[in-house]
């Protein structure tokens, strides 16, 4: 499930900030990625909440710590939809 | 919030004409905030390309916000490109509007948009009402409200002639004083509305209202403001209704610049009426009152008939025989359109695209400035193969749904409504009959004569800058130079010394054709060259280019210049007048790129004889 997710949140951010190549795992940070910044964030959650049909809450779309924490909140909302 | 967003361009691609045919296809396609985005930097790297650039009329933007318009702004862009518009964009920076518009020779005033965008985000309006202030009180926070709305436009208007476009306001989706703020004259809802019925009271002329209001009553507050990014990024439109909010700016912007469908094509059974007047008659077909999809049918033609009203001209393209077709036009009484509604009726077995073809050849004007209206989607998919210009927008199979189906498109956006506006049906109708007397004539000169035309030359007049404007814009083949012009600039030309402008209003025993003609220049020296000189196709062959040179000349004359230089500018459209300054004495003189140049002394000029008489 998480390796899946990564591999969807990893073709969003690259379609998102235009690149070509891109490499993520949980330890990668927003700083680590050319041209992730304040904006492109908002960007990238956008398009995640509508590909996994999902909302973030409003300190979750302010500040995540990395792509590991981004993809735990994903698949809680998304486990959370199926219990229920 | 100083980061600008990521940009990438796929630069193997080789842009062509077809490249933008798909991408104009994929863009109605998606409407999702991602994609768009995603779509968005594609157009624009499309329409640098040349073969795309040349049909895209250029725009310079300013965008002035109370929020943040970073994330919307690609998506506006596509959206201007795809109306035919190629914007250059200046953004001030977060939250300066009034400060960006007072700004006497700030980076705001040099950049010198044609169009300046006012953004409005609700969440930030300035001048709340206490929720129990008096009626009295609320009102003085309306008026403060709208000076200072209202007022840093009017400095940059008279600096710099910009149009303005400015957003409303729209409610909240809470109401802590419930059903009882109906009551309240300080409640927000209330507030809000008093506030945006005093704007469009007040905003002066070229100030137009884009009516974010109106757009927030179709979606719901709900759906148009989400809080979170709200409070995130300062982002006063949801991302799902970015791409509405961005189209409809888009609308207004190319309507203040005179871009909109001027010609709606019908389709008559099923279109106009339930069932198939050739195989049901006069009885058999649904429409008006006594049935349910009569109804629905008969409020279509209710809404097709205020189109009419605001001047957009009717027609009428159905596969049907002609003495049938035109029955319930003459003998059902619950029909709302009668056959003088519409400016041409044609009724054959061709493709309809042919017959599309030949209104607007009948008509003169582009297939671009019309919209075909079709139950039939094999007639639909028939049309927009054939003529990719034409706008077909695809109808439900419920006549009920007929009306939003094509007010959604909204795609006869007006910036203002001028007396040839309202009157155009009518002229169209008087346009007809003197070809129709044409035909009975072999000798044009007798013709021409029995027409007892009336011509009025004027320099250009206050009374006439809207119509003078929209004229310049909206003319594509009688068009010398094609200049695509705001009003501030006619009105700057009206005042320069160093001007010579002039309009001509023609008038013959059948219609008053109103302003039809529009001629500017500047002197230089004794040399008066002709930026523009354009004229409606409605009096094509009528002999108003000769009487306007004749008049030119005269003026020339009286200033003592010695020299006349006109210029035409191939455009695609404009063949009509190659030979415009050759057919008035001019000499070719050289070519500088794509422009003529053409050289006229004033000495040798010729005066023509014209079968129009001028009265002052």
């Amino acid at each position: 499930m998480q390796d899946q997710i990564l591999q969807q949140v990893t073709e969003i951010i690259a379609d998102t900030l235009g690149l070509d190549d891109l490499t993520l795992t949980p330890a990668t940070t927003a700083a680590d990625v050319e041209g992730w910044d304040s904006l492109a964030n908002v960007l990238i959650l956008v398009a995640i909440e509508k590909r996994f049909r999902i909302r973030f809450r409003t300190g979750e779309i302010a500040a995540m710590k990395n792509v590991g924490e981004l993809i735990d909140r994903i698949e809680r909302q998304l486990s959370g939809r199926q219990t229920a | 919030m100083k980061d600008t967003l990521p940009v990438s361009v796929n630069r193997t691609d080789v842009p062509t004409a077809d490249a933008w045919r798909t991408w104009l296809h994929d863009w109605a396609a998606a409407r999702d905030y991602p994609t768009r985005l995603r779509l968005g930097r594609r157009g624009e790297a499309l329409a640098s390309a040349r073969d795309v650039a040349r049909h895209l009329v250029p725009v310079r933007l300013a965008v002035l916000s109370s929020a943040t318009a970073d994330f919307f702004l690609p998506i506006l862009n596509a959206e201007l490109l795809r109306a035919g518009l190629h914007p250059s964009t200046f953004v001030a920076p977060y939250g300066q509007v009034a400060t960006s518009l007072l700004d006497p020779d700030g980076i705001l005033a040099r950049f010198a948009p044609q169009v300046t965008l006012v953004l409005n985000a609700t969440a930030h309006l300035p001048g709340w009402p206490p929720l129990t202030a008096t009626l009295d009180d609320v009102q003085r926070h309306v008026d403060e409200v709208c000076r200072s709305l209202l007022d840093p436009c009017a400095r940059f208007h008279e600096r710099t002639g910009s149009e303005i476009v400015m957003d409303n306001f729209h409610p909240f989706a809470w109401r802590a004083a419930g059903n009882f703020g109906a009551k309240l004259p300080g409640d927000p809802t209330s507030f809000v509305r008093r506030l945006n019925v005093a704007l469009g009271d007040r905003a002066p002329r070229y100030v137009h209202i884009h009516d974010v209001a109106a757009l927030v009553e179709r979606r719901g507050v709900e759906t148009w403001f989400d809080e979170r990014y709200w409070h995130v990024a300062k982002q006063p439109v949801s991302f799902d209704c970015v791409p509405e909010y961005s189209r409809s700016l888009a609308l207004i912007i190319g309507a203040v610049l005179g871009r909109t469908k001027k010609c709606l094509v019908l389709d008559l059974d099923n279109t106009l009426w339930g069932g198939v007047i050739g195989d049901d008659g006069l009885g058999g077909i649904q429409i008006g009152e006594g049935s349910p999809e009569g109804e629905a049918f008969k409020a279509f033609q209710v809404y097709i008939r205020q189109l009419k009203e605001r001047g957009v001209l009717l027609a009428v393209c159905s596969k049907n025989d002609e003495a049938i077709a035109r029955s319930p036009f003459i003998d059902h009484p619950e029909m709302v359109l009668r056959l003088d509604d519409f400016v041409l009726f044609k009724t054959t077995w061709e493709p309809k695209s042919e017959t599309i073809r030949a209104i607007a050849q009948e008509m003169d004007l582009p297939l671009d400035s019309f919209v075909f209206v079709d139950d039939n989607p094999a007639e639909r998919h028939e049309v927009s193969r054939a003529l990719p210009e034409v706008t077909v927008p695809d109808l439900p199979d419920d006549a009920a749904g007929f009306i939003r189906a094509l007010d959604r498109e909204r795609l006869f956006e007006v910036a203002a409504l001028t007396d040839e506006d309202l009157r155009r049906t009518t002229t169209y109708h008087a346009r007809r009959q003197t070809r129709e007397a044409l035909a009975g004539t072999t000798d044009v000169a007798a013709y021409l004569a029995s027409l007892e035309m009336k011509a009025t030359v004027r320099a250009f007049e206050p009374v006439s800058f809207e119509r003078i404007t929209q004229l310049v814009n909206k003319t594509n083949q009688f068009n010398l130079t094609t200049p695509r012009v705001v009003l501030a600039e006619i009105e700057r030309l009206a005042s320069d010394a160093q001007s010579v402008t002039r309009t001509v209003r023609l008038q013959d025993r059948f219609a008053d054709h109103g302003l039809i003609s529009v001629m500017f220049g500047h002197v230089a020296g004794s040399t008066l060259t002709i930026d523009a000189w354009l004229m409606s196709c409605r009096v094509l062959g009528r002999g108003v280019e000769r009487l306007l040179f004749n008049d030119v000349i005269r003026a020339a004359r009286a200033r003592g210049l010695t020299e006349i230089i006109g210029e035409y500018k191939p455009t695609g459209r404009n063949m009509l007048v190659t030979d415009h300054y050759g057919s008035l004495g001019f000499t070719r003189d050289e070519t500088a790129g794509t422009t003529e140049r053409w050289r006229l002394r004033v000495a040798d000029a010729a005066t023509f004889e014209t079968c129009i008489a001028s009265q002052p």
